[in-house]
């Protein structure tokens, strides 16, 4: 990434965050006013955190705007741009398809239990990522006994389960 | 608290507890080894286990995590170059060379003694200094804790990432995310008439999505990428290992050669420890120099010398119980790992700050017991146990990181058996994976969080005693001082900021 694009890219980030603390604060005057004369009501640590957060920001938006006028370069941001990583093309595909994988898994939990949703998640996950179908099968089913065997037997966390308890259960 | 020692005794003993200080050592060597998962890592991802426990049982377990994660990162560092924690790193510049020399077993040896020096010296330091900080921590009233607050998070913020005013920024975002919810002082805040926002964001929650989402999303992504196929390939180093069942050269008549190395680092560990901010990196990096500086053999450092080994790998352990000093005596965690341990103390209901060890019976003296056991526990382990782990370090990413995002999100499922929470740690999640991406560092964001609270409710006690006048409540000397340190603090951070020119 250019100097300049990544002075710009801080620009941006800390104007969204100055916007942002700007809009909290609006928020905070619907806060619920102190109970007695003297007491600090709800709004007044909200607006203590978004106070300061907006003095960095706009500390931030000036040196960036300093740097990018004067010609320096922030500091590389670090692990973004490596192949494979968040900032390369393909490290946004496999983010986005592992977001949608994810938001997909946690849909059906409830609907077709654990099992069969932690077994296609860790499966499917795993052939993408392996291209073989003995290693995804292999991997989803010791997913499913590892969490089932901790979670459900060991810690009696309450999960949707599916059918495993009628054949693995003490 | 001296007086607490019996009882405490009788509490860490306990059968229960000495399972699961030993269970954690093996689960926290094994995180340890595999890269990219750090002691918060470790600690992010089990800690919906110890919603099962009691309190001290689960400080006890998180705390042998820890320190099994902190000595498991050299493992990998010297048999396959490739450090499992950052800090291992130091390790790796004098461990491997001497593993590849034949030794592998030596270098592993020395690391395991000489981390477990650093974390029984710093366990007795903490014993004295806590109690010691504690009192004067009783003497503070609110004004003084929500400055000293402000300024751990001051100091954090200056240490954390190249760009304080991201670190700064990090913080103030955890402050604010810690105020959604039932307010103390009437009515919600930020709830935007969600009902499940009521109670606020769950720690857990908060944990696994800042700390764990971004290290398990780029595990995922490099096995996409194929990028770490293998995690590093099997080098004669490990074979050695494997295969060699004879003791290649260091027995415990060896240990005082090690000692005042680890001694030394252990003093640095400890001490980097109780500044909030630096980390176990640090401590190792500043260890590493410190010994070269004065070793008669600092030309050979980096060949493979055994105070090479121990200063580091005696720091960084160090590091676990010096960060407890401030955490507990004043409710200030100094970095990620510690935030989490005060957050399973305050899910358990209590409070870290001075009273823990006037008014909390012997759970503070349990803890430091609980540490020196942890201690015990990891050189049975590290000494008998290496060659078990050896495997873990060839577990390719592929395999792996379906299976860590799946107990993410089982874990923040076993919350609340709810997939509420489950959403809420996607949307958390990938805005702190975006946040990483801009060069924002999850830490400040957590300690903000887990602090929170804390200097609020200081914050509200100090105005309601001096009638709403913030000036007033800020105006007490050493409240004052301690204002005054965190605005410079802040200001040569931001001063001291030097970028390269293009």
């Amino acid at each position: 990434m250019s100097a300049k694009k990544a002075a710009i890219q801080n620009l941006v980030i800390y104007g969204l965050f100055a916007l942002l603390a700007s809009w909290v604060f609006t928020l905070t005057a619907d806060f619920p006013q102190p109970l007695l004369p003297g007491y600090p009501g709800s709004a007044m640590f909200p607006r203590l955190a978004v106070g300061l957060m907006g003095l960095f920001s706009t500390l931030g938006f000036i040196r960036e705007l300093f740097r990018l006028m004067s010609g320096r370069s922030p500091l590389p941001v670090e692990r973004s741009d490596t192949e494979g990583g968040l900032g390369s093309r393909s490290g946004a595909s496999g983010a986005v398809l592992s977001c949608i994988v994810l938001m997909l898994f946690v849909a059906i939990i409830e609907y077709v239990g654990m099992e069969p949703a932690v077994f296609l998640f860790c499966s499917f996950m795993t052939y993408v990522a392996t291209r073989r179908v003995g290693a995804s099968l292999v991997s989803g089913v010791a997913s499913v006994l590892v969490v089932y065997l901790v979670f459900v037997q060991g810690l009696s966390v309450f999960m949707p389960l599916a059918f495993l308890p009628r054949y693995l259960s003490w | 608290m001296l007086e607490q020692f019996v009882p405490a005794l009788w509490l860490a003993i306990d059968p229960v507890n000495i399972a699961l200080i030993v269970l954690g050592v093996f689960i926290g060597t094994a995180f340890g080894i595999l890269p990219g998962f750090g002691g918060s890592q470790a600690l992010a991802l089990t800690f919906p286990f110890t919603f099962f426990m009691e309190p001290a049982s689960a400080v006890m377990f998180m705390l042998s995590i820890y320190s099994g994660a902190e000595y498991g990162g050299s493992i990998p560092a010297i048999l396959i170059k490739t450090p499992g924690t950052s800090a291992a790193i130091m390790t790796m510049l004098d461990g491997s060379p001497m593993a590849l020399k034949g030794r592998p077993r030596r270098a592993l040896q020395i690391s395991n003694v000489s981390g477990v020096v650093g974390g029984l010296l710093s366990s007795v330091i903490f014993i004295f200094t806590a109690s010691g900080l504690a009192w004067v921590g009783l003497q503070f009233g609110p004004s003084e804790l929500f400055a000293v607050g402000l300024l751990g998070l001051t100091i954090v913020g200056g240490f954390v990432g190249k760009e304080p005013v991201k670190a700064f920024i990090g913080c103030t975002l955890g402050l604010l995310l810690a105020t959604v919810g039932d307010s103390s002082f009437g009515g919600t805040r930020l709830t935007f008439d969600q009902p499940f926002l009521y109670d606020g964001i769950p720690l857990i929650v908060m944990i696994m999505a800042f700390l764990a989402a971004p290290e398990a999303m780029r595990l995922m992504l490099a096995a996409f990428a194929a990028a770490r196929e293998d995690h590093g390939e099997r080098t004669v180093a490990a074979d050695d290992l494997v295969k060699s069942g004879a003791n290649d050269g260091f027995g415990f008549r060896d240990v005082p050669k090690i000692l005042p190395a680890a001694l030394r680092g252990g003093l640095i560990g400890t001490a980097v420890g109780a500044l909030p901010g630096p980390g176990p990196t640090v401590a190792a990096v500043l260890a590493y120099n410190e010994e070269k500086r004065w070793s008669k053999q600092r030309d050979l450092f980096g060949t493979g010398v055994d105070d090479a080994i121990a200063a580091p790998e005696s720091s960084n352990n160090a590091v676990v119980a010096g960060a407890l000093v401030p955490a507990l005596a004043l409710g200030v965690p100094g970095t990620g790992a510690i935030a989490i341990l005060l957050g399973v103390l305050v899910s358990k209901g209590i409070v870290p700050g001075p009273t823990l060890f006037t008014q909390g019976g012997p759970l503070a003296m349990a803890i430091f017991i609980g540490l020196i056991l942890c201690n015990i526990a990891l050189l049975l382990v590290g000494w008998f146990g290496i060659r078990f782990f050896v495997p873990i370090a060839y577990v390719p990413a592929k395999i792996l990181a379906p299976f860590v995002l799946t107990l993410l999100v089982v874990g923040a499922y076993a919350y609340d058996n709810s997939v509420v929470q489950v959403v809420m740690f996607l949307v958390l999640g990938g805005f702190a994976i975006i946040l990483d991406k801009f060069g924002f560092s999850p830490l400040p964001v957590i300690l903000g969080f887990v602090m929170g609270p804390i200097i609020e409710t200081n914050l509200g006690r100090a105005l309601i005693i001096n009638r709403g006048d913030f000036v007033a409540a800020m105006s007490h000397p050493i409240a004052l001082g301690l204002l005054v340190l965190a605005a410079v603090i802040v200001a040569a951070s931001f001063f001291s900021f030097k970028p390269a020119k293009a």
